[in-house]
């Protein structure tokens, strides 16, 4: 316990930018302020690469689906911009999910991630109601998955379609989500889920990662701190 | 509810040659705004640029169309129309141009299904 304990300090020492790194098991980390790991036409996002090591590239060879790069900020930070678009990623496999988001569908359905083929029924959805100013976060469709579902704001819940209540977020959605699996989940699409992207993304990404296995409660606030500082974000610790 | 534009056409073949007119159509105004497209056995494959530096990035992904060709619900088949996207903004007479073939352009309703 003492070592893991270190281990966490000695993360807290190093680079603020290196910390998704230092927490292991990271499959997938995507990093819209990072525009070297942006490739781009007129502003279309045609690949944004996997920072983790493992090569997950999110890519988009049809232009009418590509987000777009460049076209908004958040905390001065570039942003990935999806109009009902959508990425590729090669099948990845993930217990704990962690995003931050600009904006989002302020009317419907929010694909954050998606599967396909045979995990179609496996996706991450927020869904809003602006009459109610509610945010939903929606987590796989067979109960028992989901461990806890966290958001920046202090709200928390378990259960596969959750209900956080009043987040006062009807005009201002950016945060940072946090999903905590008990099983593994699969994932083909960033912003989509479905056969072939059914549903889209209508929204902007900032940053979000993947790892295979469940993070404790101290990884999990050493990164939802790490984006919280980063994008000018909220993030209570759990 | 939000919609997008739309190009509809009454068969498979139409929809192929419109679609294969409007990728012609984006190489040659992709390489007269700089960018590289290279001829793969036909597929005409857009080089995308490093948004840091702005070099050519051709082991990266290729963009090799505009859209995919789907199926409408009343046997039409179709696909998005370049109106949504503000970097095309004359496509149009572009298109008119090359002899494309005539279509419908009409909005679509996406649904946000609940699951």
């Amino acid at each position: 316990m003492l070592g893991f304990l270190n281990g966490i300090a000695s993360a807290n020492q190093r680079s603020a930018s290196e910390i998704p790194t230092q927490i292991g098991g990271l499959q997938l980390w995507l990093d819209a302020s990072d525009q070297a790991s942006i490739t781009q036409a007129g502003g279309a996002v045609i690949q944004w690469d996997d920072k983790s090591g493992h090569g997950f590239h999110a890519t988009q060879a049809t232009g009418a689906d590509q987000p777009l790069t460049n076209s908004d900020t958040l905390n001065g930070l570039n942003v990935i911009q999806y109009a009902n678009d959508f990425l590729n990623i090669p099948p990845t496999s993930y217990k704990t999910l962690i995003f931050a988001v600009k904006s989002l569908n302020m009317l419907g359905i929010s694909p954050i991630v998606g599967g396909s083929g045979s995990f179609d029924n496996e996706y991450v959805f927020v869904n809003s109601n602006k009459l109610d100013a509610d945010y939903d976060i929606s987590v796989d469709g067979s109960a028992g998955k989901i461990a806890n579902v966290y958001f920046g704001e202090g709200r928390s819940g378990y259960g596969d379609n959750i209900n956080l209540g009043n987040t006062n977020a009807q005009n201002e959605s950016a945060a940072i989500w946090a999903v905590d699996y008990t099983t593994t989940n699969h994932a083909d699409y960033i912003g989509a889920f479905g056969q072939g992207g059914t549903t889209k993304l209508s929204g902007k990404i900032a940053e979000m990662m993947f790892y295979d296995r469940r993070l404790s409660p101290q990884e999990f606030n050493l990164i939802g701190q790490y984006l919280a500082d980063k994008w000018s974000l909220t993030w209570t610790h759990i | 509810m939000d919609t997008y534009l739309i190009l509809e056409f009454k068969s498979h073949h139409d929809a192929t040659q419109s679609l294969n007119t409007i990728n012609d159509m984006a190489a040659s105004w992709w390489v007269a705004q700089g960018y590289s497209v290279l001829d793969n056995n036909g597929v005409k494959e857009l080089i995308g640029k490093n948004a840091k530096t702005g070099q050519d990035q051709p082991n990266k992904q290729r963009v090799i169309s505009w859209d995919i060709i789907r199926e409408g619900e009343n046997g039409t088949f179709y696909f998005a129309s370049l109106s949504n996207d503000p970097r095309f903004p004359n496509w149009k007479d572009d298109y008119g141009a090359l002899g494309g073939l005539a279509y419908v352009e009409r909005a679509l309703s996406i649904v946000s299904q609940e699951v």
